[in-house]
Order: structure tokens, then C-alpha cells, then sequence
């Protein structure tokens, strides 16, 4: 009995020896050397026999997101390849072999895919690997706003490859649901990474707005929040409205948004109710408007200059509609004056040129989203109709009734019984 | 422990037994009597010019312990050692001989004849002595031990001038029928404008070995030289005329005119020919050795390679390229679009056409359109202006009678059309068409079209890899449009016999005249004989003619015909590199 339980006790530490090898071996195969690994498994080539290019690893599903981890892994391809004696191309055509990876990712970790084609386009080897999730670094789901918006750009550069195409941001709104339009640090800190990602890339002229016409294309942003998740899709259209390309993404808010960054103006609230959901492109009398602030972020004591420029003849009016919802109408200042400006023409309200208004100062007793609206005519809108009140002395008329009113009133002056609506709109973050 | 004892006795015997041996053994070198007196030639002979001396002191090669026979084993022994020791020698002698030759044998070659010589039963030795035979024989207590070498001394003359005879082969050269006159006139012509003389010296052509004489070998070494001048007559054509050359239809034409040969070689001289007999160890050879010049007439040679196909002269096209972004909705890169059309132009410009640049004729066009159609060539925007300049490019379209408007500037037309460039399947895919149309007879004919297709994986903001395969597709489809427009002007050049200092359509505006001075002048111009009339457009006043020259020397030889007549044609206006001559113009 004594002697049986000896040979047991054998065994027992035998088994402990090699579980633990296997289990030091597993702690020893990180991510990158399983990624060397199977590199080296599916690139059998002579190091003499040449270079290889390897390509851009993207994301093969239908989403295509851009993933900051896929260069991480490139980087690992590459030197892998390198530590094998084989060089490494950033040159398609000086290569001898193509080495093509993409991924797909789940909850569980990334799949990657790779094969390797000759300088003919045929397919030599190919292989797929699966990399768990706990096998990964923390952080290699992760998305910053920069790399989402570096994605939007890719997936247009995609779609207007070989072409150059000009266009002006007309900026990004949203909310939860799909008539809100609001701005907010994150639709600025977004405008301003997409013009940044967009001026890095060929296929698109970032113009801007004061160039706006006929021939420059539009690009508009919407997003729209649901839970945790945010969807945010662009639409690069002509000034006629024939959609020339467009792109989308999702994102997870609490891995994206950079902590005390807002989704939405601090007046939510109250500018929820000056939405219009207008489309500039959709028919109607053009009139291209812009501000001095391409970021349309004021701060206190910003001068706020905005110009107009109807593409036809037309009386026009302007109505500012500040943080706490107060509608005021800032061109015409004149009860006598239409408001009549010729096609082509420039006037900027507010500039240092305009002999009607002395000037628009921000303050920063209230901070949030304000609205530019414009109405244009081919004849005349009578003030008589319109629910605004003058003050001696003060160069701008306001109104105490809503917004709604205002339309209301804007029917009236034009005889109409349908809804109307501005032919143009500003929105300007005030910080 | 009784049978350690026992053996350790036995090994104390065996010790014992070998020092007795030992001490029993003396060393012992046997002088042996051949034929040969012993040293009175000692010292060795000296070196002469006559005779190389190959010395060996003390040579030793082991006697075989197979041969049971001791006197037979030694006399095999020293007969190996005297074959080694006269290999050596011949080596010697020949390795001295080969370094004064002026064109010395390689190591592999001089070491077969040595080896040769050595087999041989030639007399090559004057003299072989030995000085000295010995064996190494050890001397027992009582007998002696087989010899284990043969050791010798002595040397070997080696005959200097046979050898060298066996190594060097001697040339015997024969001078056959040369007549005196020939030989004294070996100066060779020069080259002129219509002739190209082709000469050759000293060429040479082994007769074969089971030929009866070598006339056969002649015969085929001038036909060979004859090729051979037309050949290089040929190229010279070639190079002079600058034009693209093909050359499967070329070496037809070169075979073709070999044939008929006596058509352009209009002289020839052999100056020098000899049969050069070799004679070797191995034998005898016979080769054919030639000197002499052809006269090849260029002019001659020329027109059947034009005929032939061979050249196309296509530096008479003054080449277009128009091109079109043909998808729709989309924007062109102007950057790609310029490196298409570039290299296309340049692919032409190399095959040897005239490219039509587009920046020389654009104020033309510009004029000719209303400005407010054009005014995006102005823009400040690089895109815009671009943009207009593509479109004004596109003559054909831009312009009503676009085709005719374009036949002013070219004679041949390469449409570029830009079908797609897109990503697909992260692919950058560029296609691309070109054709051909050659304007003819005043019509614009279709020569040839081809669709090429080019990809690169898609880099994101990769202009370089973008022009890159937009580059490499436009020089491959250039290519291979150039050859199949080449082969269907050449075609029709067969057809038309055009000829050779090459006729252009030229185009007479006459805008003062009316109807029936128009008519009139049609009739008189059609009689003239130094242009071919080609047609006319009695609405547009324009008469069109064939002629061989410069625009200049048409305008005035237009002139000098009509001055005679009654009809007020005003002044001629022209610009060199279009082919239009307006007279009168308003």
C-alpha cells in the first residue's frame, strides 16, 4: 500500500511539471509573437528572392471601421518579416510579393485574414488567425473622436479616389432624434478634425464657406444618439442635391467621447424649438450665408460678422435667435428698408462696412446654441406681418412671441398658407 | 592470481624478443649495375638553345610489394619512374616554349598536348642518362631486405624545336584566284548620300572537312557578307529616316532584297581572298579568308523596306491627343489626367511622330470660340481652369465641324478616354481606351482602338500609386495602340504607293471669291502639275490639294500658277506647322 501511494505521488508531480511548462508557454505567446507567427507561417519566401509590400490592414466587414490597433499590428508584420531576413516595400510596384491583411472584430477578440499574392495578382498562400480579447491590450477596441473622424475621411477618399472634388463643411448637428439639429463641443471638436482629415487627402478641396456656389459641393453631418451608442453619417452632395458620396460610422460614447465633452448646447431646451430641418440644396431662392468664425464658436467679445449673398434678386431677412430663445430681426434694421439685395452681391451684417447695424458683440452671459435664420423673397415681405416690436434707438427689432410665431407671421407677409421656412440657417456655439 | 602470473610472462618474453632483434639489425644501400657506367658524367649537362636539360637527383617511386618477383618489381618500378620523370621534362620544356609565344596556349589546352606528346612514340628526347641507380635494400643479420624504392639520378635533353612543331599548330595559307588587278586596288570607297558601302577584311569561314574543294565555302562566305551589307545599309536607312521599325517585316524585307540582290548592290570588290591551310597534330584544316567591299543604293534599298513594310514613316503625322473623362458625375484628378495624357504623347512623340501641342494651338481655339464659352482658361482656380482646358482640348466635341477644325492641326488623332477609376475590392482600378484616327482624303478614318486595364491595392490619399498605375496603363495601352495604328498606316501607304518624300493634304481658303470665280478657279487649280488635287468645298470656298513640301513653297507655287489669271486672290496667309492657306483674308 505504502509503495502504491509513492508511484501515485510520481505521477501527481510529473502532471504539475508539465502543466506548468504548458502554462508558461501560453504566458510567453503574447498577441505580436502569435501575429510573427503566423506571418511567418503563410510568408514562405527566400530572402533573397525579394521585397514584399505589405498592405494596409483594414477591416473586412461591411462596417469598415477604422480600428488605431490595425497599425500596431502592421507595424508587428512588418518587422516580423524583417527580423526573417526578408525586406520590406512601402513600394507596390517594387515589390515582389503583396502580403494583404484585413480584420474583423467581435466582442470575443480579432480575426485576421492574410494572403500573399505575387507581383501578378495571384494568390500564393493564405491563412486567418483569431486573437482573443484577453490576449489583446485593454485599450485595443478603443476610438478616439480623431480616429473616427480619420475614418469618415478614408471612407470618402475611397469613394472619390482619382477625382478632386471641392467642398465646404457645412458642419455637423444631431441629437436622439432625427429632426434635432443641435451643435455642441463635440460637433466642433468634429468639424474642425474633419476638415483637419479631409485637407490631408487628395480627392477633396476643404473650401471655405465664403466660397460657397454653383460648382463647390456640400458636406453635411448628422449624428444621432441612441443609449450608449452614437451614429454618425455624412453626405457630400452638390449644390443641386445629387448626393456624390456618403459615409457612416457607430461609436460607443463612453469609449470615444473625451470626459467633460458635451453632446448637446447647454440651452438644449430651449433651441429645441427653432428647428427647421431645412436643406439649403432643396430648390427654392439660394442664398449662401456664412460667419467671420469657420468653427462657429463665438466667446465673449467675439465680433460676429455674417455675410449673405442671394444668387438671385431678393428681399431678405435675418433673424437672430439668441441662447434664451429671444428672436430678434437683424437686417432690416430700417421699418422703410425691404431688405432688397442683388444677385451676387455680399452684405455682411454686423462688418465694419455695414452702415446699418453698428455691430454684434457676443457676451457670455448665456452660453449655448444660437440660430441665424434667413428668409428670402422675390417680393417684398411686409414688417407689418411680422411679430416684431421696435424700440427707438435700438438698431434691431425683436419679438416677444416664440419662433413659431414669427412664421406664422412670415405667411402672412407672403401670402401663403403652407409653413415657411428659412431659405438658409446659421447655428453659432456660444462658449 | 595463478594466470596474471602466467601472463605477465609471456609479455616479458615478447619484450625480450624484440630487443635481441633490434639489436641484431644494420642499415645497408646496395649499389646495382645497369647499363649504364656509373657517375663519370656527373656533373649534370647545361642548358642550350637547341636542347632543354630536365635534371632529376635522387628520384624515388616505390617498388610494389605485389609483384612476388624482386628484379621484375624493380625494373617495373623504374620504368614508371623514368615515364614520370619525362612527362616532367616535357612539361618543363613546353610550360618555357608557351611563355614566348605570341599567342600562348590556355593551361587546359598545353597540358592535353603534353600529355599527348608524352603518349606518343615521337622523338622528342635527344638524350635520357641515369647518373645513378640505387634501391633502399636494408641489410639483415643474415640477408638482406626487399628493396622498398628505386632511387635514380640523372636528366633527360629534351629537342626544343620538335617540341614547340607539336605544340604550335603551323598555317599554311594558299592565295587563290586574285587577279593582280585586284589585289593593287584594295582601297576601299566611301560612302555617299545614295550609296552605303559596306567593307569587310580578313573574314574568315572553315571549309568543311568532307567538302572536295572550297569553292562552296566561298560562295556561301560572300553570300553571308552580302547579307551582311545589306544589313547595315538597311540600318543605316533606318537611322536616317528616324522612324519606327518592325522587325519581324524587317528581316522579311532584308531576305526578300538578299534575294534580289543584284536590284540595290550595285558594286562589288573582293580584294583579298585566300584559303588558309592549318595543319595541327590532330591534322589538317581549311578556311576561306575573305577581303573586300558591296555598294548597297540606299535610295533603292529604301523604298522596298517602305514597300516591304519594314519602315513606317510615320514623322509626316502631326499627332493629337484629345482626351475625355468619360464618368459621369465625377471629378478628374487634374494631376492624373495630365500624366495620361503626357505619356501618351510622349510614347508617340518617341515612336517618332509629331506631337501637336496643345498649348500651341489653344489661342487659336480660344479665338475661335466665343470667350464667354472659355473662360474658365483663365480662372485663378487651378481646377477650373483645368477643367476648361480639357474640355477646350476636346476639339471634336467643343467645336461645331470639330473634326474639320481639327484636321488644320493634326493628321492623326489619339483619343484618350478615361472609362473608370475607382476602388473596388480595396483595388485602385484605372481603364482606359485609346484609338487611332487618321485623317484621309479629307475624312477622318478609325485606324485602330485598345482597352487596358491597371490596378494597385488602394492606399488611402495615395496620389503617387494612383498616377503610378495610371501611368503604367497608358504607356501599355500608347504601346500597344502605336504598333496597330503603325501597321494600318503602313498598310495604307502599300495601298496608295505613297511616295517617299511625302505628300501632305493641304487646305486653300479662298474667302473673297464668289461662286462662280470659286468655280472657275477649282477648274484651273485641278489642271496644275505640282500638287494633286484632292477635292473641293465650293460652299466654304476651300479647295483641298496633295503636295510634297513645305507650306511656304505650296502658297507660292499657288501663286505663281494663278498670277496669270483674271482672278483677285489676294494675299496668302499661312503659319508654319498647320496646313492652311487663306487667300485674302478679310
Amino acid at each position: 500500500m505504502k509503495h502504491m501511494v509513492y508511484k501515485f505521488n510520481n505521477i501527481k508531480t510529473i502532471l504539475f511539471f508539465t502543466l506548468f511548462s504548458v502554462g508558461t508557454q501560453v504566458s510567453f505567446a503574447t498577441w505580436d509573437n502569435k501575429i510573427s507567427q503566423f506571418v511567418n507561417d503563410i510568408v514562405n519566401v527566400n530572402p533573397q528572392e525579394g521585397s514584399v509590400y505589405v498592405s494596409e490592414i483594414l477591416d473586412s466587414s461591411q462596417n469598415r471601421i477604422y480600428l488605431p490597433f490595425s497599425n500596431r499590428i502592421h507595424e508587428v508584420l512588418s518587422s516580423s518579416l524583417i527580423k526573417s531576413g526578408i525586406s520590406v516595400t512601402n513600394k507596390y510596384f517594387d515589390a515582389n510579393l503583396v502580403l494583404a491583411i484585413s480584420y474583423t472584430k467581435s466582442f470575443k477578440g480579432l480575426s485576421l485574414y492574410g494572403s500573399v499574392m505575387n507581383s501578378e495578382g495571384k494568390n500564393i498562400s493564405s491563412g486567418s488567425m483569431f486573437l482573443k480579447s484577453e490576449a489583446l491590450p485593454s485599450n485595443w477596441q478603443n476610438r478616439s473622436l480623431r480616429d473616427i473622424s480619420y475614418e469618415i475621411a478614408g471612407k470618402f477618399d475611397e469613394q472619390l479616389a482619382g477625382q478632386r472634388v471641392n467642398a465646404v463643411i457645412s458642419g455637423l448637428t444631431g441629437g436622439k432624434s432625427n429632426s434635432d439639429e443641435f451643435i455642441s463641443d463635440f460637433t466642433v471638436a468634429m468639424n474642425q478634425y474633419m476638415v483637419e482629415d479631409l485637407n490631408n487627402l487628395p480627392s477633396i478641396i476643404v473650401k471655405d464657406k465664403s466660397n460657397i456656389n454653383q460648382q463647390v459641393n456640400r458636406l453635411k453631418g448628422r449624428f444621432r444618439v441612441g443609449g450608449n451608442k452614437v451614429n454618425l453619417n455624412y453626405k457630400l452632395s452638390k449644390s443641386d442635391g445629387t448626393v456624390i458620396a456618403t459615409a457612416s460610422t457607430e461609436f460607443t460614447m463612453s469609449t470615444s467621447i473625451p470626459q467633460g465633452m458635451s453632446m448637446y448646447p447647454s440651452n438644449k431646451n430651449i433651441v429645441k424649438d427653432t428647428f427647421d430641418n431645412i436643406d439649403p440644396n432643396e430648390g427654392g431662392i439660394s442664398v449662401a450665408a456664412w460667419v467671420n468664425h469657420e468653427s462657429a464658436v463665438y466667446r465673449d467679445g467675439d465680433r460676429l460678422e455674417i455675410s449673405i449673398r442671394p444668387d438671385v434678386d431678393a428681399y431678405i431677412r435675418v433673424f437672430y435667435v439668441t441662447v434664451d430663445g429671444t428672436i430678434c430681426q437683424i437686417k432690416p434694421i430700417s421699418e422703410k428698408d425691404l431688405g432688397f439685395l442683388s444677385a451676387g452681391d455680399i452684405h455682411v451684417i454686423g462688418g465694419k462696412a455695414d452702415n446699418e447695424l453698428e455691430e454684434l458683440i457676443i457676451t457670455n452671459e448665456t452660453i449655448g446654441q444660437e440660430t441665424i435664420k434667413i428668409f428670402a423673397s422675390l417680393t417684398p415681405i411686409e414688417e407689418r406681418f411680422l411679430p416684431i416690436k421696435r424700440v427707438e434707438g435700438v438698431d434691431y427689432a425683436c419679438m416677444d412671441d416664440d419662433y413659431k410665431s414669427l412664421k406664422i407671421g412670415m405667411a402672412k407677409a407672403l401670402q401663403k398658407r403652407r409653413n415657411i421656412y428659412p431659405v438658409n440657417e446659421i447655428k453659432i456655439l456660444v462658449k | 592470481m595463478n594466470s596474471i602470473t602466467a601472463q605477465l610472462s609471456k609479455s616479458i618474453v615478447l619484450i625480450m624478443s624484440l630487443i635481441l632483434m633490434a639489436g641484431c639489425q644494420a642499415n645497408k644501400t646496395t649499389a646495382i649495375q645497369l647499363n649504364e657506367a656509373t657517375l663519370l658524367d656527373k656533373p649534370f649537362p647545361q642548358q642550350n638553345e637547341k636542347q632543354f636539360i630536365y635534371n632529376f637527383d635522387k628520384h624515388k617511386v616505390a617498388v610494389s610489394e605485389d609483384i612476388e618477383d624482386e628484379g621484375e618489381a624493380v625494373k617495373k618500378a623504374a620504368q614508371k619512374a623514368v615515364a614520370e620523370l619525362k612527362i616532367k621534362a616535357l612539361r618543363q620544356t613546353a610550360n618555357e616554349i608557351n611563355s614566348i609565344l605570341v599567342s600562348p596556349l590556355s593551361g587546359k589546352e598545353l597540358d592535353l598536348r603534353i600529355k599527348k606528346a608524352a603518349s606518343i612514340n615521337a622523338d622528342f628526347v635527344d638524350e635520357f642518362k641515369l647518373l645513378e641507380q640505387e634501391t633502399d635494400s636494408t641489410q639483415m643479420l643474415f640477408t638482406t631486405t626487399r628493396p622498398k624504392n628505386v632511387i635514380l639520378t640523372g636528366y633527360f635533353k629534351i629537342n626544343r624545336a620538335a617540341l614547340k612543331s607539336f605544340i604550335v599548330d603551323t598555317v599554311k595559307t594558299v592565295t587563290t584566284s586574285v587577279s593582280e588587278k585586284d589585289v593593287l586596288s584594295v582601297s576601299v570607297p566611301t560612302s555617299t548620300k545614295n550609296t552605303f558601302i559596306a567593307s569587310f577584311n580578313n573574314v574568315t569561314k572553315r571549309v568543311p572537312d568532307d567538302a572536295v574543294n572550297h569553292e562552296a565555302t566561298r560562295t556561301k562566305l560572300v553570300n553571308e557578307l552580302k547579307l551582311k551589307a545589306i544589313n547595315e545599309a538597311a540600318d543605316e536607312v533606318n537611322h536616317a529616316l528616324s522612324q519606327p521599325m518592325d522587325f519581324d517585316e524587317f528581316n522579311r524585307a532584308i531576305t526578300k532584297a538578299n534575294k534580289n540582290f543584284s536590284d540595290y548592290i550595285s558594286e562589288w570588290k573582293l580584294t583579298n581572298q585566300v584559303v588558309d591551310q592549318k595543319n595541327t597534330y590532330l591534322g589538317t584544316t581549311e578556311s576561306v579568308r575573305l577581303s573586300g567591299w558591296f555598294a548597297v543604293d540606299k535610295t533603292k534599298l529604301r523604298r522596298a523596306l517602305v514597300d516591304g513594310r519594314a519602315i513606317t514613316t510615320v514623322a509626316k503625322y502631326r499627332t493629337y491627343v484629345e482626351a475625355f473623362w468619360n464618368v459621369e458625375d465625377k471629378d478628374v484628378n487634374p494631376e492624373v489626367m495630365s500624366v495620361v495624357i503626357g505619356n501618351i504623347e510622349d510614347q508617340f512623340s518617341q515612336s517618332g511622330y509629331e506631337v501637336v501641342e496643345f498649348e500651341r494651338i489653344k489661342g487659336d481655339l480660344v479665338e475661335l470660340l466665343n470667350k464667354e464659352e472659355v473662360s474658365g482658361i483663365y480662372s485663378s482656380n487651378e481646377l477650373e481652369r483645368f477643367n476648361a482646358n480639357l474640355e477646350l482640348r476636346n476639339i471634336d466635341s467643343k467645336f461645331e465641324n470639330g473634326k474639320r477644325v481639327l484636321a488644320e492641326y493634326a493628321d492623326l488623332l489619339i483619343g484618350v478616354t478615361i472609362n473608370s477609376m475607382e476602388v473596388s475590392n480595396r483595388m485602385m482600378k484605372v481603364r482606359l481606351t485609346v484609338d487611332a484616327t487618321l485623317f484621309e482624303n479629307g475624312e477622318w478614318m478609325k485606324l485602330a482602338s485598345t482597352d487596358h486595364t491597371g490596378s494597385i491595392p488602394y492606399v488611402r490619399g495615395d496620389t503617387e500609386g494612383l498616377i503610378a498605375i495610371a501611368k503604367r496603363v497608358a504607356l501599355s495601352a500608347a504601346a500597344d495602340l502605336e504598333k496597330k495604328a503603325r501597321k494600318q498606316i503602313s498598310l495604307r501607304k502599300t495601298k496608295e504607293s505613297i511616295k517617299l518624300d511625302e505628300e501632305r493634304e493641304f487646305t486653300l481658303v479662298f474667302n473673297t471669291l464668289d461662286s462662280s470665280s470659286f468655280s472657275a478657279l477649282r477648274k484651273t487649280v485641278k489642271s496644275g502639275s505640282d500638287w494633286a488635287y484632292k477635292g473641293a468645298d465650293p460652299k466654304n470656298k476651300i479647295i483641298r490639294l496633295g503636295y510634297r513640301g513645305q507650306i511656304d513653297g505650296l502658297s507660292d507655287a499657288v501663286e505663281g500658277f494663278l498670277s496669270g489669271s483674271s482672278l483677285k486672290l489676294g494675299d496668302p496667309e499661312f503659319s508654319i506647322g498647320r496646313n492652311r492657306i487663306i487667300f485674302g483674308k478679310e
